[in-house]
């Protein structure tokens, strides 16, 4: 009952958001307010309206509700309380309802600021937003409704994917929503900011924290992802350039270079149909993603079944390409740019080289993702694009960015001088040096990995340079403690060296890369019953194996156990593990991992024979892996350094003073 | 007597050890069992029947032939290479983890340094278009950097 309320309260919030575009434009047309509030606060009310129908579906999957096909698909009465909660977002059907709420809540906050400095954009805004927002509710409505009921109530669910039964795995999916629909906002403002014509950076300044919270949101939802595979999949590894792990990077790639670029129109109002373009495409990234791992037409490990929204998803996406395109060409003359550029060997000459890298670098990510189905197509043979395409590819773009990284912030604004350059470069090109020759003497004489190594030497020395300077440029000017100047420098300019924190991140995550890229290898040993083999420093026995209770009910666990002599020697018990799903028909490898820090002893069982006395193990090893997870968790510090209760500078709409002089 | 037990217990043996054989054929069969040099071949293959994974990480049966296939091949002496364009050759370029850099799919390698090279160049001609030309002789009479900028800015717009 409360549930098919539910359905009537999305049904609502689809009217609701339909009225709220169409009022917008009819408020804007006649420049009358009222329509505009009146759209305004209909888009609001969506959020309160898809919330009651989330909760609907919620009271079904806690109920066992399965007279509810979805409630049906993703659980069963053997289903704990916890992962019936996070079944609402574990197939397709009920994450795109989650999305619409999370949707909801952005727009509902955006909806809730202040609008008073910014009042020409909100009817533009509203209506962006309250259709992209409409095309969603209509796919969930009418194409994947959760809230359908069967004729046939069975007496019991399928139970929820084994797959999402992880910790990594049910916060990702969220985080990435949050991600795009943060991203969202800034490409309503952008479009809003074209249809009126303003030609001041007002788009960007109101909606640059979404930008930052969409895309933290996106960085958090990727390493959750990677650490999601890391532990369930059993691939050894964090990253396997898969479909549905493109997409979000692909996303991430141009929102990354989209901040980047909106620091130089805020500071120097130039690059402003970068800008445009930028947004444009982050928000057709993450469409036309969506559109391709939702359809089914990119076959992926966690991809949602083949479904027919992809057509609809296309259709859209054609109609959003062409209003972008003609928006843009018709307003060409509102985005001029406010100075011309100094010299290309200056803070924005790099940034536009490293803007380039951005999305050069997702191009590729993009052409290899979307290569198998381009060459079924063309020449009707299906190719499979694996890791090695991408690791030769995106790769050296992505080490070539990491370089710039260290470099830019080296470049003055409007003209930079090479003396200066090296003069500051000295330092962090000594400790590069340093580093190759400290891993030469350790016997890595490899050249690629050699070269990685030496730019993350450089860049990490390089950003914390930037931090000492200041460090000690506040203490000589203050006579501040180092904790307390660190603090007030962060403070007093948190987007800076928040900033810096991140790609502080961005180092590290590079380190573990390139250590488990060029470093890890993995074997294949079958084994008799306490049967010894090495790999590597440690020395292995085998143990037996035996089953042992399943987490969930509706599984058998088979668990091994290895012993691991360190090369101290010490020992470790090892418990890789399967756990098979009869109702499922899914069998997972659980790893087990040991080692230490810097390098990581990944085991899977991967099968036995006669009750145990034969049996196969994958042994990964892993080095510097686990900087990735390091990385990435100060990357989302920095974020936090830069946003956190960061007071906005009051928005003065600026005009050119070639501009003022002449109203003057 | 004894020599008869000798031979019995030879040949017991023998069976033994040929069953023990048949068995490990079998565990290959089954996934099991295959050496680090089938592994990684493996790993350089797809296998048709997972997604987006290699034929190492598969554990289906079609997989499981598969690399049964590849033990088969070694132990009669082929290389690696001849054993992925065996599997080419029989299965077509799809079941290979990196694709060619020749015939149609030297598209799919060229795009990305094409684009890069694209890119960098339009990058640099849009900042060559951007770049303040160097100001005529009269207007740099004046030493002002914010008339120099108007100057430069009434320039650009008319």
């Amino acid at each position: 009952m409360f549930t098919d309320f539910g359905h009537l309260a999305v049904i609502f919030a689809f009217i609701a958001s339909l009225y709220a575009a169409g009022i917008s434009v009819v408020g804007a047309m006649r420049n009358d307010d009222r329509f505009v509030q009146s759209g305004r606060l209909a888009l609001f009310l969506t959020f309160p309206l898809i919330l009651i129908g989330t909760l609907g579906l919620w009271y079904a999957l806690i109920t066992h509700d399965f007279g509810v096909q979805y409630v049906a698909s993703v659980s069963s009465r053997s289903t704990p309380l916890f992962f019936r909660i996070t079944a609402l977002w574990g197939s397709q059907n009920g994450s795109l309802l989650f999305w619409c709420l999370i949707m909801a809540a952005f727009i509902a906050a955006a909806m809730a600021k202040r609008w008073d400095a910014d009042k020409p954009l909100l009817p533009w805004v509203t209506t962006v937003m309250a259709l992209v927002l409409a095309f969603f509710l209509f796919l969930e409505l009418f194409l994947a409704n959760a809230f359908v009921r069967s004729e046939f109530p069975p007496e019991d669910g399928r139970g929820l994917n084994p797959l999402l039964r992880h910790p990594g795995m049910i916060i990702h999916p969220p985080m990435l929503y949050a991600g795009y629909t943060g991203l969202l906002v800034p490409f309503a403002f952008a479009i809003a900011s074209l249809i009126t014509r303003r030609t001041d950076n007002l788009w960007l300044h109101v909606s640059r924290r979404w930008t930052l919270t969409g895309w933290a949101f996106l960085t958090a939802g990727l390493a959750l992802g990677g650490r999601w595979a890391h532990d369930v999949l059993g691939w050894g590894g964090y990253w396997g350039w898969d479909p549905s792990e493109n997409k979000p990077l692909i996303t991430w790639l141009i929102a990354t270079a989209f901040l980047h670029s909106a620091m130089i129109q805020e500071k120097r109002g130039m690059f402003k149909n970068w800008n445009i373009f930028l947004i444009m495409l982050t928000f057709a990234s993450m469409f036309f993603g969506t559109a391709f791992i939702r359809s089914g037409l990119l076959t992926s490990v966690h991809a949602f079944a083949a479904s027919d929204i992809g057509p609809y998803f296309m259709v859209a996406m054609v109609i959003i390409l062409a209003a972008c395109a003609w928006l843009w060409l018709t307003r060409l003359d509102t985005l001029k740019s406010e100075r011309a550029l100094d010299s290309a060997f200056s803070r924005e000459g790099i940034f536009l080289l490293q803007n380039v890298l951005f999305v050069s670098t997702a191009f590729t990510v993009f052409i290899g993702t979307i290569f198998p189905i381009v060459s079924e197509a063309l020449t009707g043979e299906r190719i499979t694009v694996g890791p090695p395409f991408f690791d030769q590819t995106a790769g050296p773009q992505l080490m070539a960015l990491v370089l710039l990284m260290g470099i830019a912030p080296l470049f003055a604004w409007r003209k930079a001088s090479a003396q200066a350059l090296l003069r500051q470069s000295v330092g962090p090109l000594a400790f590069a040096a340093a580093a190759v020759v400290g891993l030469l003497l350790s016997g890595m004489d490899k050249p690629l990995p050699l070269i990685g190594f030496a730019i993350a030497a450089y860049t990490l020395a390089q950003t914390l340079t930037e931090y000492v300077r200041g460090v000690r440029a506040r203490m000589q000017a203050t006579g501040e403690s180092i904790p307390l100047a660190l603090w007030r420098l962060a403070e007093r300019n948190q987007r800076r060296y928040g900033g810096y924190l991140v790609h502080l991140g961005v180092v590290l995550l590079a380190i573990g890369a390139i250590g488990k890229g060029f470093y890890g290898y993995d074997v294949i040993r079958t084994v008799n019953l306490n049967e010894r083999f090495t790999v590597g420093d440690y020395i292995f026995t085998y143990r037996g194996i035996r089953p042992v209770q399943c987490e969930f009910s509706d599984c058998q666990t088979v668990q091994a156990m290895l012993l691991m002599q360190a090369p101290d020697g010490t020992l470790t018990a090892l418990f890789p593990s399967r756990d098979h799903y009869p109702e499922q028909q899914h069998t997972a490898t659980i790893p087990y991992t040991a080692g230490h820090f810097n390098e990581e002893v990944y085991v899977i069982l991967s099968g036995w024979e006669r009750g145990g006395a034969i049996a196969s193990f994958q042994v990964y090893i892993n080095p510097l892996i686990n900087w990735v997870w390091v990385g990435s968790v100060v990357m989302i510090l920095g974020f936090l350094v830069a946003f956190w209760r960061a007071p906005e500078p009051e928005f003065a709409p600026v005009r050119s003073r070639a501009t003022q002089l002449a109203q003057a | 007597m004894l020599k008869r037990i000798v031979v019995l217990l030879v040949s017991l043996g023998a069976i033994a050890a040929t069953a023990l054989a048949f068995d490990a054929r079998v565990a290959f069969a089954q996934g099991l069992g295959f050496d680090d040099k089938t592994y990684h071949i493996a790993k350089m293959l797809n296998c048709p029947t997972c997604a987006g994974r290699n034929l190492a990480d598969c554990p289906t049966e079609t997989c499981a032939q598969w690399k049964a296939e590849i033990a088969y091949q070694l132990e009669q002496g082929k290389s690696a290479e001849e054993i992925i364009a065996y599997f080419e050759q029989r299965f077509g370029t799809r079941v290979l983890q990196e694709p060619p850099k020749q015939g149609s799919t030297l598209v799919l390698w060229a795009a990305p340094v094409g684009a890069a090279v694209v890119f960098l160049i339009a990058a640099a001609l849009v900042m060559q278009r951007a770049t303040r030309k160097p100001a005529p002789m009269a207007t740099t009479a004046s030493d002002d950097p914010l008339i120099a900028e108007i100057e430069a800015e009434v320039r650009q717009r008319w």
